[in-house]
């Protein structure tokens, strides 16, 4: 039986959708933004994090539990480090482990009107999989939610949408993510469609460099009809796990004088923006 | 050399010189603020009478005590807590008792004299009368003083004494002086962590009296409450127990009336507005839930607490009410259940529960010895079997009999005080369970799971290792260190193993103390002592990776910033407390930005959890980088209050291991 692969299930969440939801981070996207805060999700790949903070080695620090350990020549593979110095980044879950984890807060939903919420990474590239949970939440009652980008192909999306009530649309419109193509315009445009009798919350990172493409980006949001978004600057709070994915960081900026000047343009344009903070 | 001749001195000082000595060092230790010359200057020594009868000498204290205290005539009501004035007593402080101000305010003293006439007990019947003699004097001398005031409050409140003491108030304003009045003398007699109770149901009929005959406007009424409550907070300092704001004055709002109606009036919502508004660190405010409380109210007690102010706490009616119908509380009663200062459940106007005197049980201290031994067990289970036939004598040695001082001033409005003729202290009260703490949980769960996962299952280390670690304070053992505080299991995790060794430690300690008597009468036990940064001091380190000194756990609270607010409120949800366990049970945390920012959906994290079964919920704002700057540069901070255990107090007045251990909490809560 297939699972799904999971990066985080996060309790008590208050920005993935009404009410408090409990968000499940699915592993897999074929976007690299740069600014993306959970590089973990990136590939689908099993992979791991190394932490060299935990290492002893690393901290100058003797034990005689690291006189095997590889990085002493000896024959254990940090892969065992009692330290901890490796994680993996990922957990597969079977479709029944997970709903019983998921309805731990059932209450809480009920409570809050709130539910669960999918996230990533993109969680479509997963839709086969996913479906069959969410059929059995749909069961149980509980309110679905989808964060996605929509960069998937059209029957992932076919195959969530009976049973999801509602999406966060994440809009690519960043000059670094040169999606100002046709491809990704009409593909988004035919899927974004699909949603129509859907709850939609319009998200958006903003970068800087939005600032000199405010035109285009308006006019794409115009063409598929979008007349009000979240906008959230972009941040570095997911510094640390590239270093521990040894991946390489590209910075990228978001200043307040020009969020604020970008945010000021598309409401003048007719599209309200609502300012996320973290 | 001239502490060495005062030494020398000591054994021949007169017994008189003696008293008025330990008066003036307990004047002082009340007003640290004043000057030692200011202290003996203005300072008035009740001293103890050793011819007398503990409680006959406690009524000519009182008669004296009256005569003495200095009276402020210039605030919107009489209070008269003369804090220059100290009541001496050699026997055990009776603390953390709530009195019902219902009953206060409707009294009437000729009416509890004539009962009192009815009395065979001649020694009880006098005193008691010499009381209530000794209340209507000073009602008189107050009434007197005012009549030099010529300003029309100084009429106004003339006209309350002394004939409120012989009535029903009248009015609100009435009310809430009738109340001022006795709280005061509660304080004076020395009688600490005095209770305020249920004012929303106390004081509602007066309010809405008031209100639709157009004596108060809602304006008018808020403004008379918040000096009533800035009276109540004005002597912070004089009447602080361990550290400033430890006074123990609580408004318990909500909960359920007699009828079994919830509770939630226009009172409720005004004293939790004057909360938010003013932000007061003392007294606070205590709300009790049930599933019934409207979201209304949840959203009001919200804004409330993510002001920063520590208030309201929150308990949990249904556990705690059914619990304490098991142990032993009439189920007629506990309805009206209230709290001991902080946050040890008795039922208002008929407990004399002494909910504190015993120092707390430390389980750790138990383990550390195991270890110490230097024995070796050759499983977890044999250890873990040790530990506990330790920590059995541990909890057997801390509940001592105590010679508790008196109160015949409390025993006039106590339920059946004087039907059965006798001191509220000695088989006057109807409930007299006493409790005590268990300290050091967290510790204790965190370091038997290191042991068991390091020592016995991945055989990492040994309990020669552990003994050396404790000894030595981890010095040169940062591998041994660093595994512990970064094992995967932890308290407050919701994984079985943890919550299974909890409960069953929990199930233990349960067990143990209900073998435990004291006057013949069961003991309760609770597992949130306020002593735990006190009583770490000098306890070595622990397994949990705690070095020697450093503060225990506080509460039901984890020790990891993996464990986020859903998953402590649910672990503590799946914790299961006996009856007897109901002496507190608090779960304290420090809530992330996210949820101050969106309130409505904190609602619903604390109603479900309520719903679950959590007993009660402590939550503190604090932002590390705002607490280390208010260390650096306290001026910038004046009026910053942070929750310490049972009590708010501004971040300023605390003593810097206070204010170090708060950011470490803080710290940790933020990456959680």
């Amino acid at each position: 039986m297939k699972q799904l692969r999971i990066t985080n299930i996060q309790r008590g969440c208050v920005y993935d959708g009404p009410g408090v939801r409990t968000t499940v981070f699915l592993k897999g996207c074929t976007l690299h933004c740069p600014w993306c805060c959970n590089p973990e999700t990136l590939s689908y790949e099993k992979d791991k994090y190394i932490d060299d903070e935990k290492c002893m080695l690393f901290q100058g620090k003797q034990s005689h539990l690291c006189k095997q350990c590889e990085r002493n020549h000896g024959i254990r593979t940090i892969d065992d480090c009692p330290f901890g110095v490796v994680e993996e980044t990922s957990k597969d879950y079977d479709v029944e482990e997970l709903l019983e984890i998921l309805l731990n807060d059932s209450l809480l939903f009920k409570e809050t009107k709130g539910g669960v919420t999918f996230s990533g990474g993109e969680p479509l590239l997963q839709a086969e999989v996913l479906s069959p949970l969410l059929i059995k939440l749909k069961e149980k009652g509980i309110h679905i939610a989808l964060e996605t980008t929509l960069v998937s192909p059209a029957i992932n999306l076919k195959h969530i949408i009976p049973y999801a009530d509602y999406f966060i649309v994440d809009f690519k419109f960043q000059p670094q993510m040169n999606l100002f193509n046709l491809t990704y315009l009409s593909t988004i445009n035919k899927l974004y469609n699909l949603l129509k009798c859907k709850d939609v919350t319009n998200r958006m990172v903003f970068v800087d460099e939005m600032e000199s493409y405010k035109d285009l980006i308006v006019s794409s949001l115009n063409n598929l009809g979008v007349s009000n978004l979240e906008l959230i600057a972009c941040h570095s709070l997911g510094e640390k796990k590239y270093i521990k994915l040894k991946m390489p960081i590209t910075k990228v900026e978001a200043s307040t004088n020009k969020l604020e000047s970008f945010r000021d343009y598309l409401n003048r344009s007719g599209i309200e923006v609502f300012l996320l903070t973290i | 050399m001239i502490k060495i001749v005062k030494q020398l001195l000591k054994p021949f000082m007169p017994q008189f010189f003696k008293d008025l000595r330990n008066g003036y060092i307990q004047i002082r230790k009340r007003n640290p603020s004043m000057s030692k010359l200011d202290v003996l200057r203005y300072g008035k020594v009740v001293r103890v009478s050793r011819k007398m009868n503990y409680i006959d000498d406690y009524v000519r204290q009182f008669s004296k005590i009256c005569q003495l205290i200095g009276i402020a005539m210039d605030e919107e009501f009489i209070y008269p807590f003369d804090k220059m004035v100290m009541r001496m007593y050699e026997r055990t402080n009776i603390c953390s008792i709530t009195v019902d101000f219902g009953v206060v305010i409707d009294s009437d003293l000729n009416n509890i004299r004539s009962l009192l006439h009815k009395c065979q007990n001649s020694s009880f019947r006098n005193r008691e009368l010499q009381v209530i003699d000794t209340i209507e004097s000073l009602a008189i001398k107050i009434c007197n003083e005012l009549s030099a005031y010529k300003n029309i409050r100084a009429k106004e409140l003339s006209e309350y004494f002394p004939v409120m003491l012989f009535r029903k108030p009248e009015s609100f304003d009435e009310a809430l002086q009738k109340i001022l009045f006795y709280n005061a003398l509660f304080w004076q007699m020395g009688h600490s962590h005095i209770g305020l109770g249920r004012l929303d149901v106390i004081l509602e009929d007066y309010y809405e009296k008031d209100l639709s005959e157009g004596v108060l406007t809602e304006n008018s009424a808020k403004e008379k409450l918040k000096s009533f409550v800035r009276l109540i907070g004005k002597d912070t300092e004089p009447k602080s127990m361990s550290i400033k704001g430890d006074t123990g004055q609580y408004i318990l709002l909500g909960g359920i009336d007699k009828t079994g109606k919830n509770v939630h009036n226009r009172l409720t919502d005004l004293f939790l507005e004057i909360f938010t508004e003013l932000k007061f660190p003392d007294p606070k405010l205590i709300l009790r839930v049930n599933d019934f409380t409207s979201d209304i109210l949840w959203s009001k007690a919200i804004e409330c607490i993510v002001t920063g102010i520590g208030s309201p706490l929150i308990m949990n009616d249904p556990p705690i009410m059914a619990n304490m119908s098991k142990f032993g509380y009439d189920a007629s009663d506990v309805w009206n259940v209230g709290t001991s200062a902080c946050w040890e459940p008795l039922i208002i106007g008929k407990s004399f529960d002494q909910n504190n005197p015993f120092s707390s049980a430390v389980p750790i201290q138990s383990l550390n010895k195991v270890i110490l031994s230097g024995k070796n067990y050759l499983s977890f289970n044999d250890l873990y079997g040790e530990f506990k036939e330790e920590y059995r004598k541990e909890l057997e040695s801390v509940v001592k009999y105590l010679n508790f001082d008196c109160s015949p001033l409390f025993t006039l409005f106590f339920d059946e005080c004087i039907a059965r003729e006798k001191d509220f202290t000695v088989g006057g009260a109807i409930y007299a369970y006493h409790g005590t703490q268990v300290l050091s949980l967290p510790n204790t769960i965190n370091a038997l799971l290191n042991i068991k996962s390091l020592v016995y299952d991945k055989k990492l280390f040994t309990l020669i290792d552990c003994k050396r670690a404790i000894e030595d304070n981890f010095v040169g053992m940062d591998d041994f260190h660093t595994l512990l505080i970064n094992t995967e299991k932890k308290f407050g995790s919701i994984d079985k193993e943890v919550l299974e060794l909890t409960n069953d430690l929990i199930y233990f300690t349960s067990n143990v103390v209900k073998q435990l008597k004291y006057n013949g009468r069961p003991v309760k036990v609770g597992f949130s002592s306020p002593s735990y940064i006190y009583l770490a001091k000098n306890v070595k380190a622990s397994l949990d990776g705690r070095k020697y000194g450093e503060p225990f756990a506080v509460h039901i609270s984890p020790i990891s910033s993996k464990i986020d607010i859903s998953e402590i409120l649910d672990f503590s949800s799946k914790l299961i407390y006996n009856d007897n366990c109901i002496n507190g049970n608090v779960v304290d945390f420090i809530l992330p930005s996210s949820y101050i920012k969106q309130p409505e959906k904190l609602v619903g994290i604390l109603k479900s959890a309520c719903s679950k079964g959590v007993f009660e919920l402590q939550l503190n704002v604090m932002d590390k980088a705002t607490l280390i700057d208010a260390k650096a540069h306290p001026e910038n901070y004046p009026n910053l209050v942070v929750r310490v255990w049972g009590f708010s107090a501004y971040f300023n007045d605390l003593p810097d291991d206070y204010k170090d251990n708060l950011i470490r909490r803080a710290e940790l809560y933020e990456t959680a």
